[in-house]
């Protein structure tokens, strides 16, 4: 289904995997590599553009981010960062952030999957590995011979 | 739905992993945590390079020395089962590995940590670490024959040492104790300029919004201790530098909320009892660095030779850790 708004802006129907659907501008949607190749093969033409990997509430937060960067222009730089930072922050926690990743990767945009990449990354910046370990429940299965490499990288000593 | 790091395929922990690629700490930690994400991290991460110069030979009552520049990091460390507001900050230089695969900290200088555990090894993994700013320090060259003790020293620099090449007139002033003038080598300068101005016996530097500043630590009963003098670069004919005391001051913070930078000197109560110390601080720009006026509820903590760090009042020295090495 390919709808068309007063300003001749082409809208287009996505489906979340829980049968969510929403309505976007086709230049938003095409922010994603994923759907934009999707678009040009003529899949948008009837119906939804199905995306089984991201759930609604995912998706709703993807298309946030879009809708922000398709409307930006490279003069409104330093807001945009502010603007991603919050978005980041707004995001919450690690488990969200990983779903927004696996998101980002699916569909293809590179813009968001490095801010949420290097997000990650900063939460785990200065935390023992236990921490993150706790943070991301990882289990620590190091064999005793990588247990004793790892002992001996981390060892620092007073002169 | 705790803990969805498995779900991450492995190109995506990569790339958390190469966000992490310019800090050498962060990535043995991320290394540290399974089996997994050692395999996905850089093989074997190389310790960097402590970036270091030697300088021209410094002549001092009739005697030449040699020292070389070093860049320290600041670390703020913690250990990791205290809860997450209790820090201690700690000058370290980078770290280096040595012949027995261990990696080394050259220079841990005088925090209570480093005292308590002097010649102690410490793991990595049960602290929270994070580099804060760096630092600069003077250390005898090898090429000098160690029989001969070099004088203690004080140095401050005009620029990160990154930005040595870029011919902007990186400067590297020192004070080398007991004597009272100050060393001053400019990037391409044969040797070391000597500043000595009668009126003062400087003691300390330091560099702080393009001016450098040297602390007067002479005490009397007449004249008490701690006068700041600000230096000014001049050119002379001959297309050199030459500083000249610009003006001073007996106490007082400098601070530059811009790039969070502050210095404070002057007698002041410090933590312990209100005895009476000179303090000079002189952190590099880190937004992590709260600028902050003085006030009584701000905790002053020694850090490093005599220097001193501000440590905001919701951040508190940590006791000794409880596990020993």
């Amino acid at each position: 289904m390919s709808i068309t708004t007063e300003n001749n802006e082409k809208m287009i129907t996505l489906m979340s995997s829980d049968g969510e659907e929403f309505v976007v501008e086709e230049a938003v949607a095409a922010q994603s590599q994923t759907i934009k190749h999707l678009i040009e093969d003529g899949c948008s033409t009837e119906g939804s553009i199905p995306l089984p990997n991201v759930t609604g509430r995912v998706l709703s937060e993807v298309i946030q981010y879009c809708k922000k960067h398709s409307s930006s222009d490279d003069k409104e730089e330093k807001e945009l960062e502010a603007w991603d930072a919050e978005f980041v922050k707004a995001a919450d926690d690690h488990v969200a952030l990983t779903d927004l990743m696996m998101a980002a990767n699916f569909l293809d945009i590179k813009g968001l999957l490095d801010l949420v990449a290097q997000t990650l990354a900063n939460m785990i910046t200065g935390k023992s590995p236990e921490e993150v370990r706790r943070m991301w429940n990882i289990k620590n299965d190091f064999t005793p011979e990588e247990a004793e490499k790892v002992r001996k990288e981390n060892q620092w000593a007073f002169e | 739905m705790a803990g969805r790091w498995s779900d991450l395929p492995r190109d995506l922990l990569e790339r958390i992993g190469n966000c992490l690629q310019n800090d050498y700490l962060d990535i043995l930690r991320f290394r540290a945590v399974c089996s997994s994400w050692r395999r996905y991290s850089s093989t074997d991460p190389l310790p960097p390079m402590i970036p270091s110069l030697t300088l021209p030979p410094l002549v001092y009552l009739n005697d030449s020395y040699q020292y070389v520049l070093k860049e320290l990091a600041v670390y703020s460390v913690q250990p990791a089962h205290l809860p997450g507001t209790v820090t201690t900050p700690l000058v370290l230089s980078q770290s280096l590995k040595s012949q027995t695969d261990e990696v080394m900290i050259l220079k841990a200088l005088n925090s209570p940590l480093c005292i308590k555990h002097k010649g102690l090894v410490f793991d990595l993994r049960d602290f929270r670490v994070k580099e804060m700013w760096s630092d600069y320090c003077l250390v005898p060259s090898v090429l000098v024959s160690s029989s001969r003790t070099l004088p203690p020293s004080e140095v401050a620099v005009s620029s990160s040492f990154r930005n040595i090449c870029d011919n902007d007139g990186f400067t590297v002033m020192a004070v080398i104790r007991p004597c009272s003038s100050l060393f001053v080598w400019t990037a391409r300068d044969e040797g070391w300029t000597i500043i000595n101005d009668p009126r003062f016996m400087f003691d300390k530097v330091t560099y702080l919004n393009d001016k450098f500043y040297a602390l007067d630590g002479r005490s009397s009963v007449a004249r008490p201790p701690w006068l700041l003098v600000v230096l000014k670069s001049q050119r002379n004919t001959a297309g050199g530098r030459i500083f000249q005391a610009s003006s001073w001051r007996r106490s007082g913070v400098a601070s530059n909320t811009a790039t969070s930078t502050f210095f404070v000197f002057g007698p002041f109560a410090a933590l312990g009892g209100g005895n009476i110390h000179p303090l000079l601080s002189l952190p590099r720009s880190d937004p992590s660095v709260p600028s902050l006026p003085l006030s009584t509820e701000t905790t002053l903590t020694s850090m490093y030779s005599k220097s001193w760090l501000f440590i905001p009042p919701n951040l508190l020295v940590f006791p000794t850790p409880r596990r020993c090495f």
